[in-house]
């Protein structure tokens, strides 16, 4: 770390060796498509290696370019003037699916069975207003005041994209595809 | 975790909300590499950096690394005049200039007694290098200075030792 804060392009790489996973693996989240994550993965790793003398080190160093990473695909998504309409209403009321009985799946025993992998891919499917949220909120814990407070809208609006996108994804799990049909 | 347990417990009764949280969780920590390495893309796009000076996360590190710095550059100045080589290179000059007069006087009249004043400040800096060098060890200006300290603490303890001996003969003459 020392050595990646006085200059030593090699031990950065160390560095982005031992975290480009985590790192592309949440902006493939939030991004929702790998060219838009591979292109924020690098500005993340830019952004971090002009920043690295800021590193306190009060924060595990994975948590904190996962931060970078937040912040900018935040400036990337308040650019985009669409992108609030999106969230707080507009099309995405159009995608939504009709919840399962929640006895279905019990019945079906098929919660245990629900896996990481099943999560990702479904986490991928969401429409981008509750892949947002969920991401932020969820995956990486981020309160729901403070993504409210990120993305500039509402609490409501963040409680309101975080029930769309439970009631979504146990869609896509106990009835595979119906989520695109009531799209 | 126990905001985890808390989210499950407040979640649907079927145990599908729980078990989204528990797994969401498990994918904060999940990586996903990418389909191609973007390390040549992400080290051609990296600005260059200041090396060997970096700036401390807080006002700790630079306080005692200038500290150190300065300690260090008036002691070599004291060591040098000591030495009668005259003033100090660089950023020692100023303090050359008053510490090698103060130095050449003090040579003249009590070189012996300056040179151990020296010798146990030039020791204090010495201490002070070692704990900023703690902080950055791989500032090549912190290294140079410890070499350059321990370079005149060696001609501080051969003028402590000719001294001495001089001493000891003038006292037989």
């Amino acid at each position: 770390m020392a050595l990646a804060v006085a200059g030593d392009r090699e031990a950065f790489e160390q560095i982005y060796r031992r975290h480009v996973a985590r790192v592309h693996g949440l902006c493939l989240r939030l991004a929702g498509d790998r060219q838009r994550a591979e292109g924020l993965t690098q500005d993340t790793f830019v952004k971090a290696w002009v920043a690295l003398d800021t590193y306190g080190g009060q924060a595990p160093l994975g948590a904190w370019l996962g931060r970078i990473a937040v912040n900018r695909w935040r400036d990337q998504w308040r650019a985009d003037k669409r992108a609030r309409l999106r969230l707080v209403g507009g099309d995405e009321d159009a995608w939504d699916g009709t919840p399962a009985s929640p006895a279905a799946v019990v019945a079906g025993g098929a919660v245990p069975l629900l896996a990481g992998v099943d999560l990702e891919r479904m986490i991928a499917r969401l429409p981008e207003g509750a892949r947002t949220v969920f991401v932020l909120h969820e995956v990486e814990g981020y309160p729901q005041a403070d993504v409210a407070a990120m993305l500039g809208v509402s609490e409501g609006t963040i409680k309101s994209q975080m029930h769309r996108a439970r009631r979504l994804l146990r869609v896509m799990f106990t009835e595979p595809g119906k989520e695109r049909h009531d799209a | 975790m126990m905001r985890d347990q808390a989210k499950a417990r407040d979640a649907g009764d079927d145990g599908f909300d729980a078990r989204l949280v528990e797994l969401a969780a498990v994918l904060r920590e999940d990586g996903v590499e990418p389909d191609r390495d973007l390390w040549p893309d992400i080290s051609a796009a990296l600005p260059p950096r200041a090396v060997g000076r970096p700036r401390a996360a807080t006002g700790e590190r630079w306080r005692e690394w200038a500290g150190a710095a300065l300690a260090a550059s008036v002691l070599l100045a004291i060591g040098f005049g000591l030495a009668g080589r005259g003033p100090a290179e660089g950023p020692a000059r100023g303090a050359a200039t008053t510490a090698g007069t103060t130095a050449d006087r003090a040579g003249t009249t009590a070189g012996l007694g300056a040179a151990r004043q020296g010798l146990q400040a030039v020791d204090a800096a010495f201490d002070d290098l070692q704990a900023a060098l703690r902080q950055a060890p791989d500032d090549p200006e912190l290294t140079r200075l410890v070499m350059l300290i321990h370079h005149s603490r060696s001609r501080l303890l051969r003028l402590q030792a000719d001294g001495g001996a001089r001493g000891a003969a003038g006292g037989r003459g």
